[in-house]
């Protein structure tokens, strides 16, 4: 694991974080957000990663997303070390095969709901009415169908979320990075964000879910809890191949039904 | 990808419609300069050189050199001054080749009046040559002829300004006016030339020199002015010729010492070609530097613009967007600002361009326009690059962290 190289990792693994350290600042002030994390995630996995400010899970979560790189140790995503991709590849990395869920939702300002969807579609290089026709069926799986026109100021901060989601998930990634993506939201709007995620992974895709609140981690197969850097506890609640322990197969169109006193 | 990149720009551009007008208005004000002034340098050039053109380029002026500027021992000798064998060495063939004609002139500042009120004007005393070496035509009436001037009969032909004044409304030709103590009866009216860079070219009076000797002067022996015509194949000999000649006559050896002075309209136009020139590529600069002023704004803006968006790009980047497309997303922003700008400045400048001002009329030319708008898109991208690089260059996760 010094050496960089893809050394055998099962096909099955998604993410392998080896000995990762980040350390900020230099010398006395040095801060060590993550004192060397091990971690392998499995495709088709929920993972909640639990712990309290300052325990270095948002730290993680960048690493995870190829947004920052580790001090030291290696990070393999799908196979590939990430610190031997450049810039560019990085950039293709985090289009095609990962999904952003952001607790500020982080939707362009002024841009409406459908056009904050074919965002990452404009970098994968579709064309117009392709971008348009996907964004618009990921809209309706997140049951924001007919809202494609609102702007961000518009929207309800659950479905402001829920156009988030949409966005990550319209590039069909194998995985969705959610960091503390209910920690703005009611309670309603929050059941509905981990129904959605729930649906998605039962649809198969590979969760990393950030969160400090035990309510999402209940609804996880595993529940890994960082305490200033590094990992105390990685324990196993639901089996990979099989849904979350919470989930409940529901009615189509749940969603659809949004309260309309919670548009702003 | 410019399509969208386009709109990304129009949409943040609208979303600051103030800061927006400012900036353009920067480089509207700049393009509209430099299309205003390339018209306005081409226009005063036109106008310079077609005044210069009027006196014809194959004409010689000779005059007597400023007291100032002779040696005094041989002013003390001789008295300079351009005397009648002077005219007969010049109009010799023999002597001077080069020279087809010499018109003398004699001037003689008198009291003109066609009713009660008299102002003083300066009158010439030529030969019935003059108008047609100056290149004047004669419009109501005629010049006065060679027989007129033998026979010393007391004709005048004066400029348009000379007609208005002295006869408002009614045609000068057959009347008589005073010129100092003697009437004289106006034969013609010259043609219109309008004022300009060598003064009023209407405010003349002309007289046959014999009627001026009986009335203003008293018989004189010398001349203020020569008007030389060159022939046409001698034009480049031609003040050589001239000077060799008069230096002859004068008994002078060494240039330095001429008691006379030549002044050569090619010349004059060539030197003053070279004014307008300088004068075009000045107007040029000065303009060149305020939309100068107004990219330095533009990239102003930008800078501004993209630290207010950090977080945005922060998001771009984490969707996936790369380096270049968040380098052309602002070059592109930058580009439409100076674009409309650019285009809003041309479009004024050149209507602007068609108001006459100061006697002429800016010439507007195609690839004024060009360079305005290539220039101010090429301001778009100078001062642009910077601002949208270093937008470029954000970290994703400094970006994304930004507040």
């Amino acid at each position: 694991m010094s050496d960089g190289v893809v050394s055998a990792s099962r096909p099955d693994i998604v993410i392998d974080v080896r000995d990762v350290v980040k350390t900020y600042g230099e010398g006395d002030s040095a801060v060590h957000a993550l004192a060397g994390v091990s971690l392998s995630i499995q495709r088709g996995d929920f993972v909640a990663v639990m712990g309290s400010s300052g325990s270095g899970k948002s730290t993680l979560m960048n690493i995870l997303g190829c947004l920052d790189v580790p001090t030291s140790g290696t990070y393999l995503l799908d196979g590939v070390d990430a610190a031997t991709l450049r810039e560019g590849a990085l950039a293709d990395l985090r289009n095609a095969k990962i999904g952003f869920i952001f607790q500020a939702f982080n939707l362009l300002r002024r841009t409406s709901a459908v056009r904050n969807v074919e965002v990452p579609l404009v970098y994968a290089g579709l064309g117009r009415r392709e971008r348009r026709r996907l964004a618009m069926v990921s809209l309706a799986n997140v049951g924001l169908g007919g809202r494609e026109n609102h702007l961000p100021n518009e929207l309800s901060g659950g479905q402001a979320q829920r156009v988030a989601v949409a966005r990550a998930l319209v590039t069909n990634p194998a995985m969705v990075l959610a960091d503390e993506a209910t920690g703005n939201l009611d309670s309603k709007s929050t059941a509905d964000v981990i129904r959605l995620i729930e649906d998605l992974n039962v649809a198969g895709r590979t969760i990393v879910w950030i969160t400090h609140e035990s309510e999402v981690a209940r609804h996880s197969k595993r529940r890994v809890v960082l305490v200033d850097g590094r990992i105390t506890i990685d324990e196993r609640l639901a089996p990979v191949d099989e849904p979350p322990p919470l989930w409940e197969p529901r009615q189509k169109h749940d969603l659809d039904v949004v309260p309309e006193a919670q548009l702003v | 990808m410019l399509r969208e990149n386009v709109r990304i720009a129009f949409s943040g551009l609208l979303a600051n419609k103030l800061r927006t007008l400012l900036s353009v208005l920067g480089i509207l004000i700049g393009v509209m300069s430099v299309t205003l002034l390339l018209a306005v340098g081409a226009g005063a050039s036109k106008f310079v050189s077609d005044q210069v053109g009027q006196l014809g380029t194959n004409t010689l002026y000779v005059y007597l050199k400023d007291e100032t500027g002779t040696d005094a021992t041989t002013a003390k000798i001789r008295k300079p001054a351009l005397t009648r064998r002077d005219l007969a060495a010049l109009r010799d063939s023999a002597r001077t080749p080069s020279v087809l004609r010499v018109v003398p002139e004699q001037t003689s500042n008198v009291a003109v009046s066609a009713g009660r009120n008299s102002k003083p004007y300066n009158v010439t005393g030529t030969s019935d040559e003059w108008a047609r070496v100056s290149n004047r035509g004669v419009t109501q009436g005629l010049m006065f002829t060679s027989a007129d001037v033998r026979s010393r009969r007391r004709l005048v032909v004066i400029g348009r300004t000379i007609a208005k004044k002295l006869f408002p409304g009614v045609s000068p030709v057959g009347k008589s006016m005073r010129l100092g103590s003697a009437n004289f009866y106006v034969s013609g009216v010259f043609e219109r030339r309008g004022g300009g860079i060598l003064g009023d070219q209407d405010s003349i009076i002309v007289v046959p020199e014999t009627a001026m000797q009986d009335t203003m002067t008293g018989a004189f022996e010398s001349y203020a002015t020569f008007i030389i015509q060159m022939r046409p194949n001698a034009t480049k000999t031609g003040p050589d010729d001239v000077t060799a000649t008069i230096m002859r006559e004068h008994g002078i050896t060494d240039r330095a010492n001429n008691d006379f002075e030549l002044f050569n309209n090619a010349q004059l136009t060539k030197t003053s070609r070279s004014i307008s020139l300088v004068l075009s590529a000045m107007l040029g600069f000065i303009a060149g530097i305020s939309l100068l002023v107004g990219g330095i704004g533009v990239m102003n803006i930008m800078l501004v613009t993209v630290t207010e968006r950090t977080r945005e790009i922060g998001i771009r980047k984490a969707l996936g967007a790369k380096r270049w497309h968040l380098l052309t997303q602002f070059l592109v922003e930058s580009v439409v600002l100076t674009g409309a700008g650019g285009v809003i400045g041309a479009t004024i400048g050149a209507a602007l361009s068609q108001i006459k001002a100061g006697g002429f009329a800016p010439i507007l030319q195609p690839w004024m326009l060009l360079l305005a708008l290539g220039v101010s898109a090429l301001i778009g991208i100078t001062f642009g690059v910077y601002p949208a690089n270093k937008a470029a260059k954000l970290r994703p996760i400094d970006a994304l962290r930004f507040e």
